[in-house]
């Protein structure tokens, strides 16, 4: 006879989570940089342009942060809680040059991405060649990146604020396999559990939920009238390096995900090797 | 009782000495004690009777009660077949109802079809605390009448466990698991099929599946109003208030997908036209001709061996599945049984039992109600329901009749005995299980403390309903 277990995993994969669409502020902007006065203004219209259509000039209050405005991490936590803004953007390795070797983001974005509740969008590195070039054309497609899609609400909501009307979001959950295949390993091993049933199972159960999510989230924006395409990317794979692969053929212009974590205080699970190896790509963390 | 029993009652006349039926005796109460005492011994039911099966006959054999001879040579159909002294005792038409009912309801799950009902109800609800209750009360009930009450508990128990979380009303759970563990046995009791001494004393009785329903139907039906009721005013459980709590509940049961479980629109449908074809058959099973020789457990493992085509190549995943624990312990049962008749004790207790049955057609029935309840309560339902079946069938008065008010007072004693203890029927061990899961503290006190209540007004309803209609 069926046991109370099998029942309770039907019943248990029946109970979906699904997307509810909630609008999130975006009135009050922040712009930390480390240049002086003039260079930051011509910088901040640079940023407004790029952003132009999913943050309106009409309904922005943009807020300027300059060089001389804050000398350490400390002064420019002071600054952000002083201002209370919506979104603070900026880009990795304030007042240093390290920003040249992909090892760090810096101890500002650092301490201010896990200190703050605050959305904060890092954007390429000024100082690059190529700079100008990813910041010339506003982002069309926006990729919501998470390696447990189920249930991340905030994220898609922000993906969505983020992506203009015309434009393309994506819905990328990817399942790390080298995790995958170290628990089947340790099933193999113990005799209880079917090894077969696992291989064929665990992974399409991982892959369904982030499916059945996007799904949802899909039809909630359909109906939400925003005007943008919503694509799910749900794939099992080496997490940084597919990631990597779904930005250059995808051509992203933005990549949204998370950076803090309940239990811990150092950045988000994939968040910190994404962050810190795509420079040239703006990210969102939230 | 089978075609063999004749030949067996005939053996059962022979002289015994006293002292080797009061040996006997004492055995079969040992075994009761042990099947009692069966979670703290660690042991199976099958292994427990098993033992004593294995005494029973070794002992029968030893002081010469056994029909050897007449076993021996059996001519059926003009063949003479020989077998084993322990096997013509066997009921294997229960065996074989048992067996092919719960294969295709296993079976028959995998099409998604009672998880299809289960979730279509919980958004039926649409989250309130009172409405899911009420509903899954009488989804128990009705899935208790129609499979068995243990996948019944399964199934509605374990839905509970995963709604009650999604709603964030955890807290409700042990009252949602305890009403519906007693609902189980209150279903147990709707049809002929539903529970174990349901069948066993309907099949000894010769109670036709229509005339059980309609006889058990308006008891059911009341006992089921007054247990959702007692348990929603002595659990709290209410309506939601306001319009606000309302509309959140009911986006969170918007949430299951009642189509999660089915693999396959074909099978499920396939699942939910043999299902209906099932109950149809069996309740019109001594009307059809040719299905009326074959009998019920005929009937069962044939639509067992239907839907088991779907998944002809894993079959053996469902024989693996069968509870070969309570099917062994039937066998080994009847096994005992029949050494206890030859040994004169059915005969005893059937002397004890006279006073109550000289009460008359009201009193002693009520009386009988009662004793079964109390028994059924401390120890398994099955052999005391399979042992007093046995010993009214040995009355020509009770035989003779099966509207008998007495072969109900068994069936309502019998059923409505596991609602007063958790270990009185296997269901309401299934949802102390579920509480337990669930890290809910229920202790053998604590249960009866809190089932007590429901359990006397129900036997208290039976006992009325009995004296109202015999």
């Amino acid at each position: 006879m069926s046991t109370v277990d099998q029942f309770e995993s039907v019943f248990k994969a029946a109970a979906k989570t699904h997307y509810v669409h909630e609008k999130h502020p975006l009135g009050k902007v922040l712009l930390v940089t480390d240049m002086d006065s003039a260079e930051a203004a011509l910088y901040l219209q640079t940023v407004k342009t790029f952003l132009e259509n999913v943050l309106p000039e009409s309904e922005t209050d943009w807020l300027l942060v300059s060089q001389n405005d804050f000398e350490n991490v400390k002064d420019l936590l002071d600054k952000v809680e002083e201002h209370r803004p919506d979104l603070v953007i900026t880009y990795r390795n304030l007042k240093s040059d390290a920003w040249r070797w992909p090892y760090s983001l810096g101890e500002h974005l650092d301490v201010l991405t896990q200190v703050t509740s605050t959305p904060v969008l890092v954007l390429p590195h000024p100082d690059r060649e190529d700079s100008t070039d990813f910041l010339a054309r506003p982002p069309e497609t926006v990729m919501a990146v998470s390696g447990h899609l189920c249930g991340e609400g905030k994220l898609v909501g922000y993906s969505a604020a983020f992506t203009p009307s015309g434009g393309k979001l994506i819905l990328s959950h990817v399942e790390d396999e080298a995790t995958h295949d170290r628990y089947l390993a340790a099933i193999e091993k113990i005799p209880e559990i079917d090894s077969e049933v696992a291989r064929e199972t665990i992974l399409s159960r991982l892959l369904k939920d982030a499916k059945d999510f996007s799904e949802s989230a899909q039809t909630v924006l359909g109906e939400a009238d925003l005007g943008i395409e919503v694509e799910c990317h749900a794939k099992v794979g080496r997490r940084l390096e597919d990631y990597r692969k779904l930005i250059e053929e995808d051509h992203v212009d933005l990549l949204v995900m998370h950076a803090k974590e309940d239990d811990q205080m150092a950045m988000h699970g994939m968040a910190h090797p994404l962050a810190v190896e795509l420079r040239s790509v703006p990210l969102l963390l939230l | 009782m089978t075609i063999f029993s004749p030949i067996l009652a005939s053996t059962a006349g022979h002289a015994v000495a006293p002292n080797v039926t009061y040996l006997f005796l004492g055995l079969l109460a040992c075994m009761i004690l042990c099947l009692a005492l069966e979670e703290k011994i660690h042991a199976k039911k099958s292994v427990i009777v098993g033992i004593f099966s294995i005494l029973a006959l070794f002992l029968g054999a030893w002081f010469h009660l056994l029909p050897f001879g007449d076993v021996g040579s059996l001519v059926i159909g003009g063949h003479k077949i020989s077998m084993p002294v322990y096997i013509p005792g066997v009921d294997w038409e229960v065996i074989a109802i048992i067996l092919g009912s719960s294969l295709f309801v296993d079976v028959t799950s995998k099409s998604g079809l009672f998880t299809w009902v289960a979730v279509k109800l919980t958004k039926l609800s649409k989250g309130d605390p009172l409405r899911l209750l009420i509903l899954y009360g009488v989804m128990t009930v009705v899935f208790s009448a129609v499979l068995n009450n243990v996948t019944a508990m399964i199934i509605v128990g374990s839905l509970t466990g995963v709604s009650l979380k999604k709603l964030d009303r955890s807290e409700k759970l042990l009252g949602f698991l305890l009403i519906e563990g007693l609902l189980t046995n209150i279903g147990g009791l709707l049809t002929l099929i539903s529970s174990v001494p349901n069948i066993i004393v309907g099949k000894t009785a010769g109670i036709e599946f229509v005339d059980f329903f309609i006889k058990a139907a308006p008891y059911v039906v009341i006992a089921t109003v007054i247990t959702l009721w007692l348990g929603s005013k002595l659990f709290k459980i209410s309506s939601l208030k306001s319009d606000e709590e309302r509309a959140s509940a009911k986006a969170l049961v918007a949430g299951f997908d009642e189509n999660e479980g089915i693999e396959s629109p074909g099978f499920f449908r396939f699942g939910a036209i043999m299902t209906f074809v099932f109950i149809g058959t069996v309740a019109m099973t001594s009307q059809l001709p040719v299905i009326n020789e074959l009998g019920l457990g005929f009937v069962a493992l044939a639509f067992a061996g239907i839907m088991l085509i779907r998944y002809k190549a894993v079959a053996d995943r469902f024989y693996k599945a069968i509870d070969w624990d309570l099917l062994f312990f039937f066998v080994c049962l009847f096994a005992v049984i029949n050494v206890m008749e030859h040994a004169q004790v059915l005969a005893l207790i059937g002397e004890w039992l006279k006073p109550i049955l000289a009460l008359g057609d009201k009193t002693g029935p009520a009386c009988l109600l009662v004793a079964s309840a109390a028994a059924s309560s401390v120890t398994d339902n099955i052999p005391l329901a399979a042992m007093l079946a046995k010993i009214l069938g040995g009355m020509p008065d009770i035989a003779a009749n099966p509207d008998s008010p007495y072969w109900w007072a068994v069936i309502f004693g019998s059923n409505l005995g596991g609602n007063i203890t958790p270990i009185g029927s296997a269901s309401t061990l299934v949802s102390v299980t579920i509480i337990h899961k669930y890290g809910l503290k229920l202790s053998f006190a604590g249960f009866v403390k809190i089932a007590l209540p429901y359990a006397l007004i129900q036997l208290a309803l039976g006992v009325g309903y009995l004296i109202l209609v015999s």
